[in-house]
């Protein structure tokens, strides 16, 4: 048992991990350029890069074995390191530089300008590598020169004209006349634990602690926003279950008591058509009945409490259908059963075997299914909570794929995937204790 | 209806008619729907559609810009919209919408798109289904892990979030000269999503076939694993496919139309059930129902006949899943 | 002392012309059409055919486990201790389940409610049928386990059916189809699903019991063994019909009709080598489709033989499944009743004949 539990468990990790790798290559690689949606496309260069840098889209995809230039100020005030073109020259603009130091590297804040991580970089890579967009892209060699702003206020003027490699502009601020060790241009080195210093590793350690937070609300973190959402989606959510399984439960006995007559095929009859309709036509007139009684302000929003009611109901009677065809089957399978033949044999009632014996063996496989539908409990449905304006975990879901607000996405995704791993869990574990088939190995 | 009620293991009645001779899965399962009035009724209920999907593309076809048949941005006539369904026009039959289009057209042009991205879909996800199943389930350990363990992946997520997020990710790609945005961007995220539940059951049906003395015997026989699969165990899983499909086809249309009503299915100016809906949707209140009426009922017959034919193909051709 | 002249007093069971047929959408299935036995006080009547003959329905209409919507019980009737149980309400007839007529099944493992405990299931029904406590139920349960033969009953009380073995779990059937001392046993193929081993354990044991309890039992098999060692009457059924009737001693020593001697002529036979085994051509006829006149005239070795004696006239060409073959015209066109040959033996056949009088025609014919 100890080691069904144990394996149950790799499993569980294994596919957790799998929906990490899903959500990475769906939301992350595929995503593009995520600063130009959010930013703009018309936006600075450098604006992206310090936005890019500041959420860790700059980082390498897998594994970090790339190196950094950095511009360090070697003295001492507290305004922060600048560069600027001065004059005609048009290289800086180019060049995604960021007012940062790599993770490893200690120096005091805002005295270090670093360059994007760049695969094996040294002094003989071209000076193009620095960036893309702008006047680097179309490879010219930059002209004129770029002022450095320090931090006690001095400046220090390095020309760039005829730069070609890295190497070259390092020279040009190492060894300019002027510098008396103010300025300092040095590549960073390769460590182990830098290597995990990229996209896919933050995405995993983001995900699994739930650090997420929004893009495009600044300052709302995942965890603030599944607290604040999240008990809409479970206030219309529970209810909505519980009354389905419930109602649904007792419907499908009640057909498959009368199994074969005109009370179970009326039942299955109007099961297959409440499957058929779509779910879309159940919300739209459901809340046209509610404006058609004169009840507008109950139709949408959570002003009113009254308003759970509604889409609650509309949830209700939509699944209602498949639900009690899926009973049914379960039930209709397990009175299949030789077993029940024997009961038969034994003289037993009708009630007595469909609510004892054909139960019990019914609970197990009912219960999985209700544990498998929590996930969708806490993203909400959808479609409802969008269309009835209930600010539940669904709608919020929809509005940052809309705002492509990637963390919260992948926050909300990962959440769902989690909530439906554990389920499968207890459901597993609810089979092991509750079944002699299984406990009883 | 037949052996309803509580079935028995033992031959019950011995009402377990001898095999006439040659009569394969195919062909019995093929005479039992014949006579199936219900199933009878709704195929040709499906024909019917397929057939008005057709004449739609035959339209989109034929009709030009400036030609002889008027395309259908062509057909937006402001003197004409919000004309309630009469009788005295075969434009109006169903009436028209906010910009005077005819909603009979659009209900059918939306019949193609949902029948399009229905087959579609399932051309993807059934035979990638049927194949992987197969595979996880003949070759099992380490293949059947890896298959195991990408499903439950995409089991984990919900369909609808994967499929926002694909479309999402589609949004300006172009992938072999088709542009994912739109119809065809729906019906591959939907193929690549799908597949999940055919694998499944093909992967538990395949477990047991790889057991069958025949297979067995293929192998003491020398038979290379490709021609046992071929051969003998795809034969008898190709069942499953057929009513995999059946069903996949359901939640095709289901998934195009709620995408399209969310804005995420279908391209701008391409009409679908899904867009008449959320276009509809307010003009209720305006008294304005026929929109979407025709959408919703056209979509509700259709899913209604494939759900009954399916569960009648499904009994024909699996009596075992027969449960009514 | 079985076949039509039943004494009263004697008979446990009896049926007459019952006939139970089911209304599917491929057709009527006359499942069981026109059969008619009796179960003695106290012995064993085995019901034996091949799988579709019709003998599990038979034992189920008896009490009525069949689905009565496809199923219907059309004709006939059932007297138990001459009480007339078709007749009963619904309400009486569970009653009679359990209380006066046991049953059990072929398959312990699936009839047996696996959620629940052996002996809760056995108290389930001694409960229901002689009101007692629950305590009083659980005493008894275990005795009953005791008397069935499973070691250490009070343990086993407490276990589920899959933690026992095949042979265990029968027995626990058998406990609780005797658990409130009915006076008739039905017992549908119980030995089918167990090794040679555990059958011949079994079948001890309701000899036993039959003995102990003067339990009547109504055993349902296709095995001619199982027959040998535990029946004292028999009846052979075949597509829907009892084809012979009469004590064991006699079927085994001189079986009238030409299925029965088919079957003990493809039986492998001690001392007798080199010889191939025959076999009963043919198939079991597709029960919407049966033929007309005499259901086994088209495998039956004497039709042939005594057409080849008659005129032409006098006989017909049926088509089987193994070509033309030439029949006696009444084989094909009229049933043969079920009559009376000899005392106490019962064939329904036109020709019925002893396998001595009936010599087995040429070896060429019978290979297949």
């Amino acid at each position: 048992m100890l080691i069904y539990i144990i394996r149950r468990l790799m499993w569980a990790a294994l596919t957790i991990f799998g929906v990490m790798v899903l959500t990475f290559l769906l939301f992350r690689v595929s995503a593009g350029d995520i600063a130009g949606a959010v930013l703009g496309e018309k936006a600075a260069e450098a604006q992206k890069a310090t936005w890019r840098h500041k959420f860790g889209y700059d980082l390498p995809w897998l594994i970090n074995v790339h190196r950094n230039l950095l511009i360090i100020s070697k003295v001492g005030g507290d305004k922060p390191l600048w560069a600027k073109d001065t004059g005609s020259s048009r290289a800086r603009q180019g060049w995604s530089l960021v007012l940062d130091a790599p993770p490893g590297e200690n120096y005091p804040p805002n005295t270090v300008l670093m360059s994007g991580y760049i695969r094996g970089l040294d002094e003989s890579t071209s000076i193009h590598a620095l960036g893309s967009g702008g006047p680097s892209a179309t490879n010219e060699d930059p002209t004129g020169s770029i002022s450095f702003g320090l931090g006690d206020g001095s400046t220090l003027d390095v020309p760039v004209d005829g730069v070609k490699t890295i190497g070259d502009l390092m020279q040009r601020i190492n060894g300019h006349a002027a510098n008396n060790g103010r300025l300092e241009a040095r590549i960073t080195s390769l460590s182990v634990a830098g290597a995990f210093n990229s996209q896919f590793f933050r995405h995993l350690k983001t995900s699994l602690l739930f650090e997420g937070e929004s893009l495009k609300h600044s300052g709302q973190s995942l965890k603030s926003i599944i607290a604040k959402h999240g008990k809409y989606s479970l206030a219309v959510q529970i209810p909505a279950v519980a009354i389905q399984w419930f109602i649904g439960m007792i419907l499908a006995l009640f057909v498959a008591y009368y199994r074969g007559r005109w009370p179970d095929k009326i039942g299955v009859f109007m099961s297959v058509l409440g499957m058929c309709v779509p779910f879309l036509a159940f919300m739209i007139y459901g809340q046209a009945l509610m404006f058609h009684l004169g009840l507008p302000q109950h139709a949408a929003g959570t002003i009113y409490r009254g308003n759970l009611y509604v889409p609650v109901a509309i949830m209700v009677i939509a699944s209602l259908g498949g639900h009690v065809r899926f009973y049914r089957t379960i039930i209709l399978d397990e009175t299949g059963r030789d077993y029940v033949r024997t009961a038969q044999a034994k003289g037993l009632p009708l009630t007595t075997i469909l609510f004892k014996h054909v139960l019990k063996n019914c609970m197990l496989p009912i219960l999985t299914s209700l544990i498998l539908a929590i996930p969708f409990l806490i993203m909400g449905s959808l479609l409802v909570e969008n269309f009835f304006g209930i600010p539940g975990l669904g709608d919020r879901m929809i509005t940052s794929i809309n705002d492509r607000d990637e963390p919260i996405m992948n926050g909300l995704v990962f959440l769902t995937a989690v909530i439906y791993t554990a389920g499968i869990l207890l459901t597993d574990l609810c089979y092991a204790v509750f079944d002699p088939r299984i406990r009883l190995k | 209806m037949t052996m309803d009620a509580i079935q028995h293991q033992t031959s019950a009645g011995g009402a377990e008619p001898v095999a006439q001779r040659g009569a394969s899965l195919w062909a019995d399962a093929r005479r039992r729907l014949a006579r199936d009035r219900w199933a009878m009724l709704c195929l040709g209920i499906i024909a019917f559609y397929v057939l008005l999907a057709l004449g739609g593309a035959m339209y989109e076809a034929l009709a030009a810009p400036e030609g002889g048949i008027p395309t259908f941005e062509e057909t937006i006539n402001f003197d004409q919209s919000y004309r309630p369904p009469s009788l005295d026009s075969l434009r109006n039959l169903l009436g028209t919408d906010w910009a005077g289009r005819s909603v009979l057209l659009k209900t059918v042009l939306g019949a193609k798109v949902s029948l399009t991205v229905g087959l579609m879909s399932n051309l993807i996800a059934v035979p990638l289904g049927l194949m992987l199943g197969a595979a996880a389930g003949y070759f099992g350990r380490r293949t059947d892990a890896v298959i195991v363990w990408l499903y439950s992946t995409m089991a984990s997520v919900p369909g609808i979030v994967l499929l926002i997020a694909m479309k999402y990710a589609f949004k300006n790609v172009t992938f072999l000269g088709l542009n994912l945005g739109g119809i065809h961007g729906l019906y591959i995220a939907l193929g690549v999503t799908a597949w999940v539940g055919t694998c499944r059951y093909v992967r538990a049906e395949v477990m047991k076939v790889r057991e069958l003395e025949y297979v067995l015997a293929a192998r003491a026989v020398g038979r290379g694993n490709v021609m046992i699969l071929l051969r003998h165990v795809l034969p008898n899983v190709l069942h499953l496919g057929i009513i995999s499909f059946s069903l996949g086809v359901v939640g095709a249309i289901t998934a195009e139309v709620t995408l399209s009503y969310l804005g995420l299915g279908v391209e701008v100016g391409m009409p679908s059930w899904g867009t008449m809906i959320d276009g509809a949707r307010m003009e209720l209140h305006a008294g304005r129902w026929w929109e979407l009426a025709s959408a919703v009922g056209a979509m509700f017959l259709l899913v209604l006949a494939l759900n009954i034919f399916g569960d009648r193909l499904r009994d024909a051709l699996d009596p075992r899943l027969k449960n009514v | 002392m079985m076949g039509m002249n039943t004494q009263p007093g004697d008979a446990l069971l009896e049926i007459r012309d019952l006939r139970t047929h089911f209304f599917t959408d491929d057709g009527v299935v006359k499942a069981v059409d026109g059969v008619s036995f009796s179960v003695p006080r106290g012995k064993t009547f085995a019901l034996v055919g091949e799988s579709g003959c019709g003998k599990s329905v038979t034992a189920f209409s008896i009490l009525r486990l069949l689905p009565m919507p496809p199923a219907r019980i059309v004709s006939g009737s059932i007297h138990l201790d001459g009480r007339d149980l078709l007749g009963l309400s619904p309400g009486q007839m569970r009653q009679v389940r359990g209380g006066q007529v046991g049953m059990i099944f072929q398959e312990p493992m699936s009839s047996l409610n696996p959620v629940f405990t052996c002996g809760s299931q056995i108290a389930e029904a001694v409960m229901l049928h002689a009101r007692t406590s629950a305590r009083e139920a659980r005493r008894r349960a275990i005795d009953l386990l005791a008397k069935v033969g499973i070691p250490e009953p009070a343990q086993r009380f407490g276990e589920y059916p899959h933690q026992l073995s095949g042979g265990m779990r029968q027995r626990v059937m058998i406990a609780m189809a005797l658990s409130c001392s009915p006076r008739l046993l039905i017992a549908d193929e119980p030995t089918t699903a167990l090794d040679v081993t555990t059958q011949a354990q079994i079948l001890d044991l309701l000899g036993d019991l039959q003995e102990r309890e003067n339990l009547g039992i109504l055993l349902i098999t296709h095995d001619l063994a199982v027959v040998a060692q535990t029946a004292h009457v028999v009846g052979v059924m075949y597509a829907s019909k009892i084809v012979e009737l009469t004590s064991a001693a006699d079927l085994f020593s001189r079986a009238l009709h030409p299925y029965t001697q088919g079957i003990f002529r493809s039986l492998p036979r001690l001392g007798v080598r080199g010889r191939r085994l025959e076999t009963l051509g043919g198939s079991v006829p597709n029960p919407l489709n049966f033929p007309t006149g005499c259901k086994f005239h088209p495998r039956c070795a004497t039709a042939r033989m005594v057409a080849r004696t008659m005129n032409e006239s006098d006989t017909v060409v049926v088509t089987t499944e193994t070509g033309p073959v030439r029949v006696p015209a009444r084989c094909a066109s009229q049933e043969p009743p079920l009559r009376q040959e000899q005392p106490g033996h019962s064939v329904a056949c036109w020709h019925a004949r002893a396998a001595d009088q009936a010599d087995a025609p040429p070896a060429e014919e019978e290979q297949q």
